[in-house]
């Protein structure tokens, strides 16, 4: 039996290792996605007035934080059983709007992007959003800056901070928009809108156009037929904030929608002895282990479950592209792993459309923004859609409101089956017996999970000058046969 | 010794020209000597020259965003890997250059953003400096350092702070 290591998995926020296991014959026998999990958070939380969770969750890592303050101030509302105010809503919204236009940005020309831009066998040190703006042009560079700078800029007028937001508190926010901060806002959404068009063009030019990478994105290796999981709106359209969690079938039929505080009901967890991280399934069709179709309760949570969940999106710009996607692709759903790329920059389309609405809507300057709460807290459910999957904040009070149980499922939690499957069935693809294991087929198999945007707060440190890659092929006694370092 | 309050965390209007950062989880024991120290830093030595404290608690690439536009960078970290002793003050000198991808898991995509906003035009700091704080694995959420680096931390910000008034 060899052994082949990837440690750690590069352009990844936070730290995971891929162990790919070759047999006799030098063919792969198994995969491992492995994950150091940082247990304990919601025992530290234990003890706590809830009212502070929407600050101290925005610290369990520092890409996502947005989606935790808002997630666990609506489990707040829920706890407290009261409903902020249309504004306080709104201004919610907006805030996670341009949050999630900035991070799918990031995803798209820094993480994800690189693998199709400057291509899969490109020398790693080119692989990065370096490479990118060289081939797709300097005037990229600037605009990708310019929209993390006003998203950034818009998440701190409404939040209060630009990267921990304060403002959601139980009940509403703490803050009203003034009118010159909404104008001020209503042109950065502008520029929001203008640079999902023009990230589309990126993509038909870059990514559509090229045969070889739609030929990728279609095959077998980088396609799994499994459950999707998205929230939609009363409309069944796609949305981040609010709504009903829907659950389609790998033919696209649905098989549950629910309310979030009823997660328990339909997810169930499975446990394998080899991580300490746990895989949630479909409770009522089972865990059958790491296979795909129907008879499987594995579920996938992302940009593009979320499209596949959906009847469409609920904005014009972002459905005329998600349209083209499921006609290009054959239909929906679509289960091409790949493919999330696509469904990440149609989702950043909507994030831009439906911060423009948001900002030019009169209500959201309204100086109602919070409902105060007036009633024993208990306990509550929020649910935001993150942009890595469905996020669940849990919690359970005494009636002072300190904080007795605390659950959390955050979005690359639910992914974890998928993307372990993914990663095999790219290395059962693509190591073939006799051929050599290069980098770029490494990274091919890296791009099989990489596709989720999967997210581990990062809590370990390395010194400066360590590689962040790792490959080690061991033979069957555990002896290193060869390593390759990158950075 | 005079000190002073922090003015506007991560107001982002407030450009100074020198950029105490100080990185680390403040729920995760010995890892949130960052900012702890970055905060003691900023109150040492905001009377000397034109100081901000940040506390950007983010990753790489937003770090890095937030650094546009400043000359001098001081970042605080921990370092979790390294046999010396606890509260050991590792002081690194970071190439402003592309090419060198990592300085520690917080700051992943850190070079990447910077040589991003180089390459655009952007003003970029003229010379960063990390003070990697050895610490072990905290291992559990917690509030507070360890009774150890609690002990140090009076001589770690004193020598990171001449060194710095020296500069």
């Amino acid at each position: 039996m060899q052994k082949i290591t990837i440690d750690p998995i590069t352009r990844l926020e936070g730290h995971g290792k891929i162990v790919i296991f070759l047999n006799e014959e030098g063919e792969v026998a198994n995969c491992y996605f492995q994950v150091p999990e940082l247990r304990g958070f919601e025992t530290f939380c234990v003890g706590r007035p809830v009212e502070e969770m929407p600050r101290i969750t925005t610290r369990i890592c520092g890409v996502c934080p947005e989606a935790h303050h808002i997630a666990s101030a609506k489990a707040c509302d829920a706890v407290y059983r009261v409903e902020p105010p249309s504004a306080a809503r709104k201004l919610r919204e907006l805030l996670y709007s341009a949050f999630f236009a900035g991070d799918h940005t990031l995803h798209f020309y820094a993480l994800g992007g690189p693998d199709f831009v400057v291509g899969p066998d490109a020398p790693p040190a080119e692989r990065n959003i370096l490479g990118v703006i060289k081939k797709v042009g300097l005037e990229a560079g600037g605009k990708v800056i310019e929209l993390r700078k006003r998203a950034q800029r818009v998440v701190s007028l409404v939040g209060g901070k630009a990267i921990h937001p304060v403002t959601a508190v139980p009940g509403g926010v703490a803050k009203p928009l003034s009118a010159e901060e909404r104008d001020e806002i209503i042109e950065h959404t502008k520029y929001f809108v203008e640079f999902g068009k023009f990230t589309f063009a990126v993509f038909n030019d870059v990514v559509l156009k090229n045969r070889a990478y739609v030929d990728m994105i279609l095959s077998d290796t980088y396609t799994q037929r499994v459950y999707s999981m998205g929230t939609v709106d009363q409309n069944n359209k796609v949305n981040f904030y609010d709504g009903l969690v829907r659950v389609v079938d790998p033919d696209g039929e649905e098989l549950v929608k629910f309310h979030p505080r009823d997660y328990l009901q339909v997810l169930e967890e499975h446990v394998e002895p080899w991580t300490y991280l746990k895989f949630p399934f479909l409770k009522r069709v089972g865990w059958k282990g790491f296979v795909d179709g129907k008879e499987s309760g594995v579920y996938f949570a992302t940009p593009l479950s979320r499209l596949n969940v959906a009847d469409g999106m609920a904005t014009p710009l972002a459905q005329e592209e998600y349209e083209r996607m499921y006609a290009t692709l054959g239909g929906k759903p679509v289960h091409h792993t790949l493919a999330t790329h696509w469904a990440r920059i149609i989702e950043l389309m909507y994030a831009a459309e439906r911060a423009a609405e948001l900002a030019h809507d009169e209500e959201i300057i309204s100086t109602h923004v919070r409902t105060i709460p007036t009633a024993t807290p208990s306990e509550g459910v929020g649910c935001v859609e993150a942009p890595r999957g469905t996020l669940y904040h849990h919690y359970v009070t005494d009636e002072r409101g300190l904080l007795t149980k605390v659950n959390l499922i955050v979005g690359t939690t639910n992914n974890h089956a998928p993307i372990t499957m993914s990663i095999r069935k790219a290395a059962f693809g693509l190591i073939q017996r006799g051929k050599e294991i290069s980098d770029g087929v490494l990274n091919r198999i890296e791009m099989a999970f990489r596709a989720y945007d999967p997210c581990f707060g990062c809590a370990t440190h390395s010194l400066p000058g360590k590689m962040p890659l790792e490959v080690q092929v061991l033979d069957s006694h555990g002896n290193l046969l060869a390593s390759r370092k990158r950075g | 010794m005079e000190t002073c309050s922090p003015r506007a965390n991560e107001a982002e209007d407030e450009l100074g020209t020198i950029a105490i950062v100080g990185l680390g989880n403040p729920f995760y024991g010995d890892d949130g000597v960052g900012p702890l120290v970055a905060q003691r830093l900023y109150e040492i030595l905001c009377h000397k020259a034109d100081f901000v404290l940040l506390e950007p608690g983010a990753s790489g690439f937003r770090l890095a965003e937030r650094l546009v536009g400043y000359q001098r960078v001081v970042i605080i970290d921990a370092f979790t890997n390294s046999p010396l002793e606890v509260g050991t003050v590792n002081r690194v000198a970071i190439l402003n250059s592309p090419g060198c991808s990592l300085l520690t898991l917080h700051t992943v995509g850190f070079h990447d953003g910077l040589a991003l906003a180089r390459m655009v035009g952007l003003e970029v700091p003229r010379s960063i400096v990390l003070y990697g704080i050895v610490i072990r694995e905290p291992g559990c959420f917690s509030e507070t350092l360890s009774a150890e680096l609690t002990a140090k931390l009076p001589q770690i910000v004193e020598a990171i702070a001449a060194e710095q008034m020296r500069q």
